[in-house]
């Protein structure tokens, strides 16, 4: 595994993180040790993305001028490719 | 992978009930040249894509038609909020309201249900590409005849919104075309398809 994979699932493991709490916080909106866990892993994992788009590149179109003045958005590997 | 935004792309504010309308309208969720099936017509094509300006393109505009399956799911839904029995009865709306009541579900004006038959996806960036043109036409035909049997400015305005985008997605799918042209081998005289192909040369 290489050091943009490696960012990559970190990322993927606090977003999931952050997910999956939001979706036991629809059901239970105002539970403490949920809200505390949600918000925990939803700032883990804004960091990580914005360390991460500035290494490899945007991740959403809304962050696709964000390198390098031009748009980036396109540049391969795309994720369904095996590549990333 | 995908994240909803709890915002429609253009607002829906419909202050009269008129099921005879929704009706209608609700082909461009489930109907033949719909939003349903424009959208998962661009999600599927863009994987054996081979440019990436291109899969950028049916990424985008694929995901911009789920946006637009949602206003149309929201015109439909506030077009028979609130309906009278006597409004459904009248209005023809009863063969969905029996089976459907006033939830919303994927069909055509005449009462077909949404099939992935709408659609394909046949692993060749020309042959998708000019579908895909085709599609954003024939979609744009159905808004033009809505708006002929509409009159409530409320629906008028989001539905004037989608059909512009049909214009522009069009333009963009040409352009897209251009760009699949643009990169055929020049041996390839006959414009085989460049995806399955190595090289794009046809043989």
């Amino acid at each position: 595994m290489d050091r943009r994979e490696m960012m990559l699932k970190k990322l993927q493991m606090a977003d999931f993180a952050a997910h999956e709490a939001a979706l036991y916080l629809d059901l239970h909106p105002q539970n403490p040790k949920a809200l505390e866990y949600f918000t925990q892993h939803k700032n883990m994992a804004a960091t990580l993305r914005k360390s991460y788009e500035q290494e490899y590149g945007p991740l959403t179109p809304a962050s696709g001028a964000d390198r390098i003045g031009m748009w980036d958005w396109i540049s391969g590997p795309w994720p369904w490719e095996g590549e990333a | 992978m995908w994240i909803y935004e709890k915002k429609l792309q253009f607002p829906v504010k419909i202050k009269t009930p008129n099921p005879k309308l929704a009706k209608m309208i609700i082909t461009q969720l489930g109907g033949p040249d719909g939003e349903l099936a424009a959208s998962n017509r661009y999600l599927s094509q863009r994987y054996s894509m081979p440019y990436d300006k291109v899969k950028g393109i049916l990424t985008d505009i694929g995901t911009e038609e789920m946006a637009h399956a949602e206003m149309i799911s929201a015109i439909v839904f506030q077009l028979v909020r609130n309906m009278s029995i006597e409004q459904i009865k009248q209005s023809g709306f009863d063969a969905y309201f029996v089976d459907h009541t006033a939830g919303i579900y994927p069909v055509s004006a005449a009462g077909v249900p949404f099939t992935a038959m709408y659609f394909q996806s046949k692993g060749d960036a020309i042959t998708d590409l000019t579908e895909d043109m085709g599609a954003e036409q024939k979609a744009r035909t159905t808004y033009d005849n809505i708006i002929r049997l509409c009159d409530d400015p409320d629906v008028l305005e989001p539905i004037k919104f989608l059909r512009e985008r049909e214009i522009v997605h069009f333009q963009r799918f040409g352009e897209a075309l251009g760009v699949v042209q643009d990169n055929l081998d020049s041996r390839n005289f006959y414009a085989f398809n460049p995806e399955f192909v190595r090289g794009g040369s046809g043989r």
